[in-house]
């Protein structure tokens, strides 16, 4: 622990000068209205010894007993009676003190009464004090740092959005979407405008995606539909595509781009394969307390074969977990000569979703 | 030079063929939207280079190559294939990335080299000259027979011996055989042939056999059954 020695050199001066210009300052109206005399600076250093030596107890139980972990009423608690015994014992040194030194005088342990219950009174007061204000730094010491480590999880957050944005930005796609709009422009100049508003639709929307936990199942098909729509411009008579999507399910919050993948890894992995090409379609149903969302293409699924769709396939699956735990799937497998790929979500979502996971986040 | 164009997209082929449009050297004799039609436009119009796409539906790019001997001079384009990128950069072969970049398109084709082939020349057997595909891994060759001293059986694979390099590939020997100039390549056992212009020193070995160290040091057995083929061979 490096950071120990500064730190306790920090707390020792703070200590020292603290307490020496408290009782400095305590001793000043007495002070400049007597004549000075020679025993001030001894009342003034034991004065601060005591502060010193019995707030450096109170310090000890704060470390010892773990009261900072405490809650507020119970850390509280802790400090009334701290003070008052801690007040007490500085209070009885301070009046021995003074029987001691100035023999003289009058005594205040053996006076009893009024002069003595002063004097604890207001040791107790100044170590209450001296405890609010430890209490009080620590907090916000410990805010500080949290506010640090916020940071930094939220930079962690951030490296894996842009994770996300990359991998949803699929560069294959996009590059063969861009060829083929410069091949349109003097085909069909229509088209290829059309298809620049496509591009630019999916590319807003996987930015925005990068702020939202969920969307509207709505926006997502109208996403994967700009998708297609654009695929289809590279395809053309390969590739053929249905929706079957209850519009019950439209403003049904779903994870972002997660129908989207599913769907290029159809393309990917199904439609691009085939010499012929395949369908592809895209459902969406209630089942019971489910919703699911399925992803049908031509063509054969084999494990062992995927390098591409497992990291799709895997993404989609944590990012599953991660919005809503245990109670979504996903699965993959063979159906009568398609692949059906099928996303299982609870149904109604609002409530099912883990805490801390807002469905819709504000903006 | 005629070029076939080879892409799985109408639209891309169309463009690439008007961006070749401008170079009076090239001609576009064909386009194949996958790796069975260029087998088959590549057999009728032979072609002397290749623009070719990686992603194929069926067999891609270097699956069409592998099977292609000698393999035409290719340039390939890819949209974007990091695997693919890598073999490239590695072995230095020429690559267009999608949209293609019309300089890049122009630098390419200078690059090319103007050795056009023999109008409606038998390609049945390859010479010294001709080039071969090969791919192991992510690495990928083209390598002019010329260069090759050695290939050798492992199994159902070849492993191919030039420089310093020895990529596995999936053919046979038999069929090489056949396809190789017997002047240029002896078979000189059931596992190895050898290109004869890399033979340093012969010398007799057991029951009839040779003993045939190359120009590298690797030193070769020739069978009793090849030894008498060598001799005359070498006598010529």
């Amino acid at each position: 622990m490096a950071a120990k020695r500064p730190r306790l050199l920090a707390y020792w001066s703070t200590q020292v000068a603290a307490w020496t210009v408290y009782m400095v300052l305590l001793g000043l109206p007495a002070w400049l209205s007597g004549p000075y005399r020679q025993e001030y600076p001894f009342v003034l250093a034991a004065m601060a010894g005591i502060g010193i030596v019995s707030s450096h107890v109170f310090r000890a139980c704060f470390m010892e007993w773990g009261w900072m972990a405490l809650r507020m009423d119970r850390l509280f608690l802790r400090i009334l009676l701290g003070a008052a015994v801690l007040g007490t014992v500085a209070g009885l040194l301070q009046a021995g003190l003074h029987d001691i030194a100035f023999p003289s005088a009058e005594h205040v342990l053996g006076s009893g009464g009024r002069r003595l219950l002063e004097i604890l009174l207001s040791w107790m007061l100044q170590l209450f004090i001296w405890a609010v204000v430890y209490v009080a730094y620590h907090y916000i010491v410990r805010s500080r740092l949290e506010e640090l480590r916020g940071l930094r999880v939220e930079t962690a957050n951030r490296e894996g959005q842009l994770a996300n944005l990359r991998s949803q930005l699929n560069p294959h796609f996009m590059f063969n979407a861009l060829n083929s709009i410069r091949a349109l422009i003097e085909e069909d100049p229509e088209r290829a405008k059309r298809s620049i508003t496509l591009l630019s639709a999916i590319l807003r929307n996987a930015m925005a995606t990068v702020k939202r936990t969920t969307v509207p199942l709505g926006e997502e098909i109208d996403v994967v539909r700009s998708y297609l729509d654009l695929e289809s411009m590279r395809y053309e008579e390969r590739l053929r595509v249905r929706f079957d999507v209850d519009p019950k399910l439209e403003r049904e919050p779903v994870p972002p781009m997660m129908l989207q993948t599913l769907v290029e890894n159809a393309i990917r992995h199904g439609i691009a394969r085939q010499k012929e090409g395949g369908e592809v379609s895209i459902g969406a149903r209630i089942d019971d307390r489910t919703m699911v969302l399925s992803v049908r293409n031509t063509g054969q699924y084999s494990k062992a074969r995927g390098s591409g769709d497992g990291i799709g396939l895997r993404n989609s699956r944590q990012r599953l977990a991660h919005i809503y735990g245990k109670k979504a799937r996903l699965d993959i497998r063979n159906d009568r000569g398609t692949v059906l790929c099928e996303v299982r979500l609870p149904f109604p979502a609002r409530d099912e979703v883990d805490n801390g996971y807002p469905l819709i986040p504000e903006q | 030079m005629k070029a076939l164009i080879i892409d799985d997209e109408r639209l891309a082929r169309k463009e690439l063929m008007r961006m070749l449009e401008p170079f009076e050297q090239i001609e576009v004799v064909g386009e194949a939207a996958n790796a069975d039609e260029a087998e088959q436009q590549i057999a009728a119009l032979h072609p002397d280079l290749l623009f070719l796409d990686i992603n194929m539906p069926g067999r891609d790019g270097f699956e069409l190559l592998e099977a292609l001997d000698p393999a035409p001079q290719v340039v390939f384009v890819t949209a974007y294939d990091e695997h693919a990128v890598k073999a490239f950069e590695v072995n230095a072969l020429d690559y267009l990335l999608k949209p293609i970049d019309p300089a890049r398109l122009e630098s390419a084709i200078s690059k090319l080299s103007h050795a056009v082939q023999g109008e409606g020349k038998t390609r049945d057997q390859l010479g010294p000259e001709d080039r071969i595909f090969l791919k192991d891994g992510e690495k990928c060759w083209f390598v002019a027979l010329k260069d090759v001293r050695l290939f050798e059986s492992e199994g159902n694979y070849v492993r191919v011996r030039f420089d310093v390099n020895k990529p596995l590939v999936l053919r046979s020997l038999n069929n090489l055989e056949k396809k190789l100039d017997p002047h240029v390549f002896f078979r000189a056992n059931r596992k190895q042939m050898i290109n004869l212009s890399y033979v340093d020193k012969i010398e007799p070995w057991f029951s009839g056999g040779l003993n045939c160290t190359l120009t590298t040091g690797e030193v070769v057995e020739v069978s009793r059954r090849q030894a008498l083929r060598f001799k005359e061979l070498m006598s010529l």
